[in-house]
């Protein structure tokens, strides 16, 4: 075990509530898509959906081996906060598109507001902060033994 | 060692040996520390996790996708607005034959593909970041696992993802294959790799049909590349080159922060290769669609050499609810995947991508632009492409080969969607 008990299991529970929040995310993206329900500041976005629940699941399966106290449950919580820094780079450069797009005087971008395309992914990232520091320390520490496993 | 043992167990047992005796010496000679993770350590468990490291490429490969689309869009509206003004100077022109030659061939023609110079930049610029941080390799590596399961070579991967970029170098870059079989069946299926050319194609169509799902269209097209490409070398590998595939060996890159100067200088490498090729090719395109289209002189476009050509291969294609327009911007196609876009813009005499996404979405269902931007995809390799072939495989049978079957499979697929989708009601 590269872990204490306690600590796997509360990086397991942090990891576990990450990965549902994107996961609920994604469904509920899905779900506006197909015009299922309406929610406010969910995008109505199928295929944004589907790759919410992906990342979702990247933490999800560092589940297991975290809470049994094994560091390789924490690839999963730094390679998801990883992607959910690219897709908040992403929908933040999307938004900043958008906005060129008004100030050039596109016609779909008339009445366009910056917080119609303040998508939850955009700030969600900020939840993954405390993984970030931690992780950091992880990779600057040395382990208890030698091998990643 | 007996001599009844395969060549490729042989390469794999000298590799394992060659590992062997590399641990063993450094075992006598190197005192280890205790060594900390490295971030490729930590990356790779997940990266190369066998349940998710393909979902992950996917994510990834969405984002490049979404990126391209959305983020290029106001800068492609500037450039748009710019050719829109040169075109009104062009109209200027007393002469009529040369205010149309400039207004509708050269700036109807090159002005409106070089337009499509921001998505193909910003996706040229994705894959080397991707390359760069050696990611790549890793995606090669968890291809292969699912290229292995259906007897394939994993190393083949590699050349396809090059492919998206374009499929000239991705297919000289199958000269480090060394199985010969293995190297053909990669040759062949690479033109189904969807290169930066038809991103244009993909823009117009997706931009003008599909609103907000436009970025998704673009990802699904690519996606529906390489699962065509898959499926083609399992026919070829169980046809034309029957075998066990070689064994493959790939030595992944440690991961690294991609450097800004190295990404932007390949990016500019490989777009100002695209640029030139506009000049060239595209530009020769152009006057050639211009002068098929504006004559005989004052004739109706219907009635023009263009309307001729289109009507005489419509019917070919009729069954997939393709006019005459596509029919000419398929078949000039053939010399650049981009002169598509091209045909469209000068046969509509429209020299705004806004003006023609308009026209485009009036004319044609989402299901035909669809079946339509699937046979664009797969059809045949363009010309340049063509003379790779030919020169890397040193056979004009498959080069022949693949064109016809690329046209064959083209169809099918289109046929196939143009099918399900009217039973499910999209028609």
């Amino acid at each position: 075990m590269d872990l204490e008990r306690t600590t796997g299991l509360g990086t397991a529970l942090y990891a576990g509530a990450l990965g549902l929040i994107y996961v609920v995310l994604g469904l509920a993206e899905m779900a506006s898509g197909f015009e299922l329900v309406e929610i406010t500041y969910i995008p109505a976005d199928i295929f944004g959906g589907i790759m919410c629940i992906l990342i979702g699941i990247v933490f999800l399966r560092g589940l297991e081996p975290l809470s049994s106290g094994r560091a390789s449950g924490l690839s999963f919580l730094i390679v998801g906060v990883m992607v959910t820094a690219i897709y908040s780079g992403l929908y933040l450069a999307i938004m900043g598109s958008h906005g060129l797009g008004l100030l050039i005087g596109r016609e779909d971008f008339g009445g366009w507001l910056a917080i119609d395309d303040l998508r939850p992914e955009i700030w969600l990232p900020l939840l993954a902060l405390p993984a970030v520091a931690m992780l950091r320390s992880k990779l600057k520490r040395k382990p208890p033994n030698s091998s990643f496993k | 060692m007996s001599s009844k043992i395969p060549k490729e167990d042989l390469e794999v047992l000298l590799a394992d040996r060659r590992y062997e005796s590399i641990g063993t010496i450094i075992q006598s000679t190197v005192l280890k520390g205790e060594r900390g993770w490295t971030l490729t350590d930590v990356l790779d468990r997940a990266f190369l996790d066998r349940y998710l490291g393909i979902p992950l490429f996917l994510t990834l490969l969405w984002a490049m996708f979404q990126f391209t689309y959305e983020v290029s869009a106001p800068f492609m509206e500037l450039i748009d607005m710019f050719f829109g003004w040169l075109g009104k100077l062009a109209a200027l022109i007393p002469n009529e034959y040369v205010a149309s030659f400039i207004g509708n061939g050269l700036i109807g023609g090159i002005g409106f593909i070089m337009v499509f110079i921001v998505p193909i930049a910003f996706l040229f610029l994705w894959i080397s970041v991707l390359e760069d941080s050696g990611y790549l390799a890793r995606a090669a590596f968890v291809m292969d696992r699912l290229m292995s399961s259906l007897g394939l070579h994993g190393r083949s991967f590699m050349p396809m993802l090059l492919g998206f970029g374009c499929n000239i170098p991705a297919v000289m870059a199958t000269r480090s294959i060394e199985g010969e079989k293995d190297r053909l069946i990669t040759i062949l299926v690479n033109p189904f790799m969807s290169c930066g050319a038809r991103l244009p194609v993909y823009i117009l169509f997706a931009g003008a049909l599909f609103g907000v799902y436009a970025g998704s269209v673009v990802w699904s097209l690519y996606v529906l590349g390489v699962v065509v490409a898959v499926l083609s070398a399992l026919l070829f590998r169980k046809t034309i080159a029957k075998g066990e595939p070689s064994p493959f060996l790939l030595e992944l890159p440690i991961f690294r922060r991609p450097k800004v100067g190295t990404s932007l200088r390949t990016t500019w490498e490989r777009t100002s290769i695209w640029v030139k090729k506009v000049f060239t090719i595209l530009l020769a395109g152009a006057i050639v669609l211009w002068i098929l289209a504006s004559f005989p002189w004052g004739a109706e476009l219907e009635a023009s050499y263009a309307g001729m050509i289109g009507h005489a291969i419509q019917p070919i294609l009729a069954p997939l609810g393709f006019d005459w327009r596509a029919a000419v911007g398929l078949l000039f196609g053939f010399m650049a995947k981009e002169i598509v876009v091209e045909t469209f813009s000068i046969l509509y005499a429209v020299e705004s991508e806004a003006g023609l996404m308009t026209i485009i979405g009036q004319s044609m269902t989402p299901l035909v632009a669809y079946a339509f931007m699937t046979f664009t995809l797969l059809y045949m390799p363009c010309l340049a492409l063509f003379g790779t072939i030919k020169r890397e495989t040193g056979s004009w049978k498959w080069t022949v080969f693949i064109t016809i079957y690329g046209i064959v499979v083209a169809y099918l697929v289109a046929a196939i969607i143009i099918g399900t989708g009217t039973l499910l009601g999209f028609g």
